[in-house]
């Protein structure tokens, strides 16, 4: 009986969807940054990865290609990495070797990974200027760079 | 029941009120069970809800959890097993309830939560969530200059099921303080762990930052206060860690080298997770046959070096090798060298690993493999897999093993793919099934997934065959997978 009532509650979910930035991550040099202070004039796409995600190194390359594309549109990306303290010393030599170009977080204890309700990577995620969030992408094939990248470009113009 | 209700008001309260509510569940049914134990047609349920309300600094949590089955004597439950009040405020947080904390790089305390895993233990076969936190309060704040952070809770035995009555044996109080100045960090933390068998003490002291452009270290050495070794004593009876890393990066070039050196140095439970300097493989054999470090006695470096030749080719070098002093020496090694390329039409990633390993009798253990995934038309890709590795043992009875996976999977975006697995194995230990008289010595898994996400919300998973167990390591975690053969079915939905 109680499982039942759970699943039927599922059903009957809510379409609201949180959002909350009012957090402090590490950036790669060890110091915190409010989060919430550097999101995009229009749009902030947030990047959740790991060094041992082999979907998610396959994205980056493309991720950055669409931050220097979309950079003077005012739409702001992030990085947040996920790894643990096993792997936590690899992410700067990591990050610096792919030479991305846009601002990487650590967030090893996942506490905007879920204040975000993400619960795989790699997620990316869209926000709005408003932290409303526009576009929801789990994982990563070839290909998917077109859809986030039209996505984007859609949000944009409806924005204008 | 009382308890359902409680969770359906809140929920029916945020949602009435329209504030920032959201959530998630996991909800996997199995139909089958470990090949050769009873009952073969063994039917599980295991469903996780979590719900979180979220308003600026302020946020309110729960976590559901029930699993039954048709065993006529299996453990079944249904626990509020995570709730709390977080509140954060320009540099100030507070934490009321079940919390992950990290302090330092995990040598003294680690939390975590392996996302969307299911843990189910060989001995009491029952399935949960997969984390580690603590239930208790937590409270930290930081500035520019320094970071200061106190704690106070039980800590929680993860391999336990939720219900058992000694899954919070351990009660920690902790802080930790941090200076920071002109890019470098000095910090101590203090443990104070109160078990049943042991009341420990360490204290540990941390250094960080960076040297020059691109050149940055970490250091942490902990020590126990309270035992039988005085606080600068490393003989035997001392319970100390210490770890020290290394950093150089440039363009295009990185470079990670550490140095571990752990003894006695298990805390209560299991309150500590250090550095283990392990590569992390996710490729399917080499995560199955990682090396997991002895917190007893183990000392080693890893190093690490990522070259990026163009935007589309990339090569990544692990070297690690570890020791264990106990009657006799134990060593491990490892080197392995992985190529990805993207040439457009084609993606490519191959690797090649070598290791030896005496705690496992393991004389080598030589593997490689190939991954391609070609994109087709539409949004269409298909990937192919393929691994096969070797071992060759100092134990007479099973002296060499070959172990095969292949998989071919077709996929559309993200939102669904459909995979065909086999993966054989020829090592007795694994093959031999206890239940029969003869002597099984080898075995073919045979699988099939199909995953299917409709929208963001929702993901649903099936799996049909027979999973190969085995240890795994996730987000820097090792467990045991337990073998499978039968259909599972998971669906998650995020609300």
């Amino acid at each position: 009986m109680k499982k039942w009532l759970l699943i039927l509650f599922l059903f009957a979910g809510t379409n609201v969807f949180a959002q909350n930035l009012n957090i402090d991550l590490k950036d790669l040099n060890g110091k915190y940054a409010r989060l919430n202070e550097h999101q995009g004039e229009k749009l902030t796409v947030i990047d959740f990865w790991a060094t041992w995600c082999k979907p998610c190194i396959a994205a980056i390359p493309k991720i950055s290609k669409l931050s220097d594309e979309f950079k003077d549109d005012g739409v702001v990306f992030w990085g947040i990495n996920i790894d643990s303290p096993r792997n936590q010393a690899k992410v700067k030599p990591f990050v610096k070797s792919m030479n991305i170009s846009y601002p990487v977080f650590l967030d090893g204890d996942q506490e905007l990974m879920s204040d975000l309700n993400v619960h795989a990577v790699p997620t990316l995620i869209v926000l709005d200027a408003k932290g409303k969030v526009r576009f929801f992408h789990e994982g990563f094939q070839p290909g998917d760079e077109e859809v986030i990248q039209e996505e984007i470009q859609n949000l944009l113009t409806k924005l204008k | 029941m009382k308890k359902i209700s409680l969770i359906l008001l809140f929920a029916g309260f945020a949602i009435a009120s329209k504030a920032q509510v959201s959530g998630f569940n996991l909800l996997e049914v199995q139909f089958g069970n470990i090949p050769g134990q009873e009952p073969d047609d063994l039917r599980t349920f295991y469903d996780q809800f979590n719900i979180q309300y979220q308003t600026k600094g302020f946020k309110a949590f729960a976590r559901l959890e029930q699993f039954y089955s048709n065993r006529p004597d299996g453990d079944e439950y249904t626990k509020f097993t995570q709730y709390g009040l977080n509140y954060r405020n320009k540099g100030f947080e507070a934490k009321l309830g079940n919390f992950y904390e990290t302090l330092g790089r995990g040598l003294l305390l680690r939390g975590y939560e392996i996302k969307n895993s299911i843990f189910e233990d060989r001995i009491y076969r029952v399935r949960q969530g997969f984390y580690k936190d603590v239930q208790g309060a937590f409270v930290r704040y930081s500035n520019d200059w320094f970071e200061v952070k106190a704690l106070r809770g039980k800590n929680l035995t993860p391999q336990l099921p939720p219900d058992h009555p000694d899954n919070r044996e351990d009660l920690v109080t902790a802080g930790e303080l941090t200076f920071s100045l002109f890019n470098q960090n000095v910090g101590a933390i203090f443990v104070d762990n109160e078990h049943p068998e042991d009341h420990s003490q360490y204290l540990s002291f941390h250094f960080g930052g960076s040297v020059a452009e691109g050149l940055d270290y970490y250091g942490e050495v902990a020590h126990r206060t309270n035992g039988e070794s005085n606080y600068l004593s490393f003989d035997d009876q001392a319970s100390y860690g210490a770890y020290f890393n290394l950093n150089y990066s440039t363009t295009d070039f990185g470079a990670s080298l550490e140095w571990k050196d752990y003894h006695n140095f298990i805390i209560g439970s299991g309150l500590s997770d250090p550095p283990t300097l392990i590569k992390e493989h996710s490729y399917r054999t080499l995560n199955r046959s990682t090396h997991v470090s002895e917190l007893l006695d183990e000392r080693g470096i890893q190093i690490e070096l990522f070259y990026s030749i163009d935007d589309n080719n990339r090569l990544t070098f692990n070297h690690s090798r570890g020791e264990n002093n106990f009657v006799t020496t134990f060593k491990f090694e490892e080197y392995f060298l992985e190529w990805y390329a993207d040439f457009s039409s084609l993606q490519l990633k191959t690797f090649v690993d070598y290791a030896s390993d005496d705690f496992k009798l393991e004389d080598s253990r030589i593997a490689a493999g190939v991954y391609l995934t070609k994109p087709l038309q539409k949004r269409w890709v298909v990937s192919l897999e393929t691994e096969a590795q070797q071992i060759k043992r100092s134990f007479e009875g099973v002296p060499k093993v070959e172990n095969f996976y292949a998989g071919l999977i077709f996929s559309k975006s993200s939102k669904f793919s459909a995979a065909l697995i086999w993966e054989f194995t020829n090592d007795e230990f694994i093959t031999d099934l206890p239940s029969t008289s003869k002597v099984e010595k080898k075995q073919h898994y045979f699988s099939t997934n199909l995953s299917y996400k409709p929208n963001y919300k929702n993901t649903i998973q099936l799996f049909a065959g027979e999973r190969r167990g085995g240890p795994a390591c996730t987000s820097g975690i090792c467990y045991e997978v337990l073998d499978f053969k039968g259909v599972e079915i998971r669906w998650s939905k995020r609300f």
